[in-house]
């Protein structure tokens, strides 16, 4: 046996390639924060806010149609299309009429909730996008992987690497 | 348009250029979602986030943050938001500094005050908005073939309470049952089953139709734990296994001891430092026991302290040569919560403010809360109160049954405008309060012998009020110089004109405000030191207050390593539950529990009464029970479209494929998906969508489906860590109640 066998013999990675990348299902997100198209987007940047996102898929009868990014908000922010000061009351009308169907962006980013952690950011990098809407097998969204799922794996990954120097 | 002002928080956590994102990852983490500064010898050079980490993962340690960096812009902090926006997305920036001049005329200066992020600029457009539908957020695979709909006043809720479990469950007499889903997020629940602000109330579905007024939700709160207090119950918690790590917790107030409690149901070790000789924090020493009974507040707290949680009373934690220092509690535990409050009350350096005779109003309650009456107060005298809020009625009351001849509130405000809740202004106006309004305090006069004789107050024009909120302005606060000033005579005078956050040290970070700088999870800049309640957020409501501690909490878990998407808040069943039908309850109107003749009110006995059984129940039944759901049995649905047709709130939409109906209800949830026959072979296929946000569960749909397919359940998942004893030592008598029906 070589020395190059001897290493990959004990190489965690081959060992047991789940421990180390697991699949996305185990380190996603369990919520899916979303919103229907005919939300406006003082209520979308409120739900941004509170679930720290910079994108939120937009679901229509929990099919995924879209996403929303933070930037869109920004944008109409600038152009005078919001009122920062929304609604405090169930029947007084909205403060801006801009919905989400106006600043929808297609498509959403899906994955497989069995497709792996690093795939899931690879193909994040790929489009340049801040979060994957995991999907069970029957076309439902189960969770979500966002850039601070991404830095958990990160943090992970470094305290391993870590380990294996000491 | 708010300006960059109201929406900044202080300058965040800095890294250099040269750093490697794996050197910053753990800063990047806590700090999400506002991005990292980066700087050189002082000069802000940019900022960088977390989501840099998606493109450079796997090579962390050989990207610098110099590469990735985004610029930032600078702007002055008065400039409006929108502006602030504009030069963030002209710069392709996620955040921006805020600038202030600092230095003398000729040495003035523009320095940064602040940073503004995305994030912060989204919490204040949506900071008001409280919508409807779109607020539901699926719960991962938990939610798997249900529709789960989050109701309109647990949204609103601080402390999201399963307030439509625990008010069904009272409607059915189920009341310890109630008592324990209350329990399961609220720790003080004698307590905001009486004062709380009850924004959940805002917000019930049985108020939106005109005409009609919402479920009397705090009121059944307590009328629940009355129950519980009345029969001796108990609640014993069970304490995971222990982690072996110890938190601080500074300040035993409601955001203080509800963190404790919820970390020591995680196995962690807690000690709670408290200045006072009882803990409680404001609820124990500035809420005068005439607005709720302190018994069952010493009950609410022994259950928690039960758990295992130290409390060392009389230990200020301050700069003080006796005192704690907050740098000793981060060098000897894992983690320090602050949550000091705002305990100090401000006395107006006016003319006279020294006399002896002159106290602020938080002095004032928590002298009276140890049974003692305050120096110098005049039994049988007269009695000046400055301000108008919760604190000042308090102040009056008490001054009243202690025994003053004459007491005044005297006020800014116009009395319709009043701070202060209008029932609590009425209760006190009864037992002889009088108000002077549109005035601002400008002297306090003495006597020959340095004795408080009089107070000067001089009127004011032309007040203006916020729209939205409804507060003054204080910028529009201008005296009238031709009017005369208002003298009243004054033995003894209270200035409830606010409170202040007496900060421990200068290791603690503040504010422009003066309150302690931490972000909504408590995160300070201050690595081990988190922060909460109203020394982050300034005063604000008891029930706010135990929302911070259980966000604290949280935070501290997963700082402390805990996987927190792994473990959840606590260990959770899930139930389905059959729930009732509550159509009569349109015969009965909303109530509010009675108070105690004014006759009877010159001590310091509880003013607002208990409900009598009756009461509780006829007014639970009101509650729509918006968590219910419908179930369409799907192998037994014929999709006839009765249910459509009949729903007078046009809740419910059923599509056939094929034939052309209109969808009208704008509901988007999927209940029924099924088909009558082979589609192929003349039979028909279709789905069923409901408007959670129309259906007023009603039941009509359920009453006229000709194949009795249509149930309504609700789905929970049921919180194990706490069992329901009982301990007959400690059953009491409470007053009896009276039906008010």
């Amino acid at each position: 046996m070589t020395d190059t066998s001897l290493a990959r013999s004990i190489d965690p990675d081959t060992l047991a390639p789940d421990a180390s990348d697991p699949i996305v299902a185990d380190v996603m997100r369990d919520d899916v924060v979303f919103c229907l198209p005919s939300t406006p987007i003082d209520a979308i940047a409120k739900l941004l806010a509170d679930n720290a996102l910079a994108e939120i898929v937009v679901l229509l009868d929990r099919r995924p149609v879209g996403y929303v990014q933070q930037e869109d908000i920004l944008d109409r922010l600038v152009a005078g299309d919001v009122v920062m000061f929304g609604s405090d009351f169930a029947m007084r009308p909205p403060a801006t009429d801009v919905q989400a169907r106006d600043v929808l962006r297609q498509p959403a980013l899906l994955v497989d909730e069995y497709q792996r952690a690093s795939e899931v950011i690879s193909l994040m990098a790929h489009h340049q996008r801040r979060l994957a809407v995991v999907m069970h097998e029957d076309e439902t969204p189960v969770g979500m992987f966002t850039p601070r799922e991404a830095a958990a794996r990160a943090a992970v990954m470094l305290a391993t690497q870590e380990r294996v120097h000491a | 348009m708010p300006e960059l002002e109201a929406v900044a928080d202080v300058l965040g956590a800095e890294c250099d250029p040269d750093d490697t994102l794996a050197d910053v990852l753990e800063t990047l983490r806590v700090q999400y979602p506002v991005p990292l500064l980066v700087t050189r010898t002082d000069e802000i050079l940019g900022t960088v986030g977390l989501e840099t980490v998606i493109p450079a993962f796997g090579h962390l340690e050989e990207t610098r943050v110099g590469d990735v960096m985004r610029a930032v812009p600078r702007m002055d902090l008065g400039e409006r938001v929108e502006k602030g926006a504009a030069a963030m997305r002209s710069e392709g920036s996620d955040a921006l500094v805020v600038t202030a001049l600092d230095g003398g005329i000729f040495s003035r200066r523009s320095q940064p005050a602040g940073m503004v992020s995305s994030a912060q600029i989204l919490a204040a457009i949506g900071k008001n908005v409280v919508d409807k539908a779109p607020m539901k957020i699926l719960r991962g695979h938990r939610d798997l073939g249900f529709n789960v709909p989050i109701t309109p006043c647990q949204r609103n809720c601080p402390i999201r309470q399963d307030i439509a479990t625990y008010i069904d469950y009272v409607s059915q007499g189920r009341y310890v049952d109630s008592w324990s889903v209350i329990h399961e997020t609220n720790p003080f629940p004698s307590i905001l089953g009486r004062l709380c602000n009850h924004p959940c109330e805002t917000d019930c579905k049985r108020g939106w139709d005109a005409g009609e007024e919402p479920v009397t939700i705090k009121s059944i709160k307590r009328f629940s734990t009355d129950f519980a207090f009345k029969q001796g119950l108990w609640i014993d918690y069970k304490i995971a296994t222990a982690k072996g790590k110890r938190v601080a917790v500074v300040g035993g107030g409601p955001a203080g001891l509800t963190a404790a409690l919820d970390l020591r149901v995680q196995g962690y070790d807690v000690v709670v430092y408290e200045r006072e000789a009882k803990v409680g924090g404001l609820l124990s020493t500035s809420i005068p026991p005439f607005r709720f009974d302190h018994r069952q507040l010493q009950w609410e707290i022994d259950m928690i302290l039960a758990t295992g949680i130290e409390v060392r009373t009389n230990s200020n934690v301050g700069s003080g040569d006796d005192d704690i220092k907050v740098k000793d509690l981060l060098d000897e535990y894992d983690a320090v919560f602050l949550s000091i409050g705002m305990m100090k009350g401000r006395i107006l350096p006016i003319p006279g403010s020294d006399l002896p005779q002159v106290i602020d109003a938080m002095s004032f309650l928590r002298e009276v809360s140890y049974d003692q009456i305050p120096d110098h107060f005049p039994m049988s005298g007269r009695v000046v109160v400055v301000g108008g809020g919760a604190v000042a009625t308090d102040a009056c009351q008490t001054s009243i049954k202690l025994g003053a001849r004459e007491v005044w509130m005297v006020a800014i405000e116009p009395e319709d405008r009043l701070p202060a809740f209008g029932n609590e202004l009425h209760e006190a106006k009864e037992i002889g309060l009088k108000i002077h309004s549109g005035v601002i305090v400008k002297e306090i006069l003495s006597d020959q012998y340095g004795n408080v004789s009089a107070v000067a107050f001089a009127p004011l024009h032309d007040l203006q009020f916020d729209e939205l909120s409804g507060k003054l302005i204080f910028s529009s606060v201008k005296e009238d110089e031709a009017a005369e000033r208002w003298v009243v005579g004054a033995d003894y005078v209270i200035f409830a004109s606010g409170q202040i956050m007496e900060r421990p040290d200068e290791t603690v970070p503040v504010t422009q405000r003066g309150l302690v700088a931490a972000d909504r999870g408590g995160h300070s800049s201050v690595p081990k030191l988190f922060c909460g309640g109203d020394c982050v957020q300034g005063p604000s409501f008891i029930v706010d207050a135990c929302g911070w501690g259980h966000r604290v909490a949280r935070a501290i878990r997963e700082f402390l390593g805990e996987d927190m998407e792994a473990a959840g808040n606590r260990t959770y069943q899930t139930v389905i539950e059959r729930t009732d039908d509550h159509r009569q309850s349109e015969a009965f109107s909303r109530t509010e529990p009675g108070i105690l003749a004014a006759a009877r009110r010159y001590d310091m006995a509880e003013v607002e009464q208990p409900w009598s059984d009756r009461e509780a129940i006829v007014q639970s039944i009101r509650c729509f029970q918006c968590d219910s759901v419908h179930h369409y049995d799907e192998s037994v649905c014929i999709l006839c479209g009765a249910c459509d047709d009949v729903c007078p709130e046009k809740a419910i939409d059923v599509v056939v494929f094929g034939e052309d109906r209109e969808r009208s209800s704008g509901g988007e949830n999927l209940v029924c998906k099924t088909a009558v026959g082979d589609p192929e072979g003349g039979g028909v296929e279709g789905e069923i969508y409901i408007n959670y946000d129309r259906c007023t569960n009603c039941r009509i749909c359920e009453d006229h489906c000709p194949v009795n397919c249509i149930t309504f359940e609700r789905v929970r998942f049921i919180d194990d860590t706490m069992r329901v004893t009982e301990r007959p030592g400690l059953r009491v008598e409470l007053p009896l109640a009276v039906a008010h029906a």
